[in-house]
């Protein structure tokens, strides 16, 4: 068994894995310090069996096909369990660095299009944070990278056109888990920040599905649904979180950024004007 | 005639047209519109229910008094089932 304890800035996942190719990949697509850790101080434990891989841990077992799929499940595992154990402000977010460096942050709930308005980013050539979860921190006003990599939503299609290079350069690879399909890009890929950046929050914006692609008022009830919901408010009063998100509204004011179906190129054109 | 009063410990901040407030023992956040926000911020000192309904009559001549009520109870509801309103006499858990 091979084990490798994972170090996001003083917080720790350790995995002991009989897969060793397979730890390899999580360490070098989440990028983060790693040190060795012996089998008995496991958070994770991942052994291949005859059918595939089995994941242990606090969030049960999980039984993961072999090769890609098994490697993704670790990854989110990985995450899920630094997003449950974090004393930190995890939300649940993407985010970009703007031309002036300040960040810019989108909440949504799952399938709201988080992911393919942060793929949209990344194509662009700007610094990309996180597509799902980040580490806030309201008393600083500043975001950090949370350990998860990309992953864009593919379906039944070919990997999208932006991200063939990181495909080929190893960078990229395509795993299933639960039946969605997902492009992994690894952290280590060109674009993405490093865990020791903080950056200043520049505007904040829940965003969702919609006929049109539009920054509009919505009720603050709507605006902050997404906001707060999956935020790991252990150690941060929510008003904490709700005050940063009036500062950084976009006129001050609740607001939500529609997204029409695809077009994240369009909601980035608006985000990226906040 | 029974009285109701605001819990004691709690955040509260105006976004947009509404009122975010925290229960700050629980955590619990309530966003406040319309009648509900009228309703929570009526209740500065303690008041009964026909206290408030008689403020909304009186502040809405044109409306019907049976649906002002209506949304009165509605909202003073709310406000108890959110824990941030509770009778006056018990402490903020609903104790008496």
């Amino acid at each position: 068994m091979t084990g490798r304890r994972f170090d996001w800035r003083g917080e720790a996942v350790a995995v002991v894995c009989d897969d060793a190719a397979m730890l390899a990949r999580a360490e070098a697509y989440l990028g983060l310090p790693t040190s060795a850790v012996a089998g008995e101080g496991a958070t994770i434990a991942v052994e291949t069996r005859r059918d595939g891989h089995q994941l242990r841990g606090p969030f049960g077992r999980l039984t993961m096909a072999g090769g890609a799929d098994g490697a993704y499940a670790l990854l989110e595992a990985i995450a899920h369990v630094f997003a449950t154990h974090t004393r930190r402000l995890v939300v649940h977010a993407g985010a970009f660095v703007g031309a002036d460096g300040g960040a810019v942050v989108y909440f949504g709930v799952p399938f709201a299009g988080k992911s393919g308005l942060t793929h949209a980013a990344w194509r662009r050539g700007l610094t990309v944070i996180g597509d799902d979860r980040l580490w806030l921190d309201t008393a600083a006003g500043t975001v950090r990278a949370f350990p998860k990599c990309l992953k864009i939503r593919m379906g039944d299609g070919p990997p999208p056109a932006g991200a063939r290079g990181a495909t080929a350069a190893g960078d990229a690879f395509v795993g299933a888990l639960r039946g969605d399909r997902r492009l992994v890009v690894s952290r280590r890929a060109g674009g993405f920040a490093g865990y020791d950046a903080a950056y200043p929050v520049r505007a904040m914006a829940p965003i969702a599905r919609g006929a049109e692609t539009a920054l509009v008022a919505a009720p603050s009830a709507e605006g902050l649904g997404p906001v707060l919901a999956g935020a790991t408010l252990a150690a941060t009063p929510p008003m904490a979180l709700i005050r940063l998100a009036k500062r950084h509204a976009p006129g001050g004011r609740p607001a939500l950024l529609r997204i029409a179906d695809g077009d994240f190129a369009g909601a980035l054109d608006i985000l990226t004007t906040l | 005639m029974t009285l109701y009063r605001r819990i004691q410990d709690t955040d509260e901040e105006t976004f947009g047209d509404d009122l975010v407030v925290m229960n700050a023992k629980t955590q619990a956040v309530v966003t406040l519109n319309g009648t509900a926000r009228v309703v929570w911020e009526s209740l500065a000192a303690p008041v009964t229910a026909d206290d408030l309904v008689a403020l909304f009559v009186a502040a809405f001549p044109e409306t019907d008094a049976a649906m002002l009520e209506r949304d009165v109870e509605a909202a003073l509801a709310t406000l108890i089932e959110a824990g941030l309103v509770v009778i006056d006499g018990g402490d903020d858990d609903g104790r008496r």
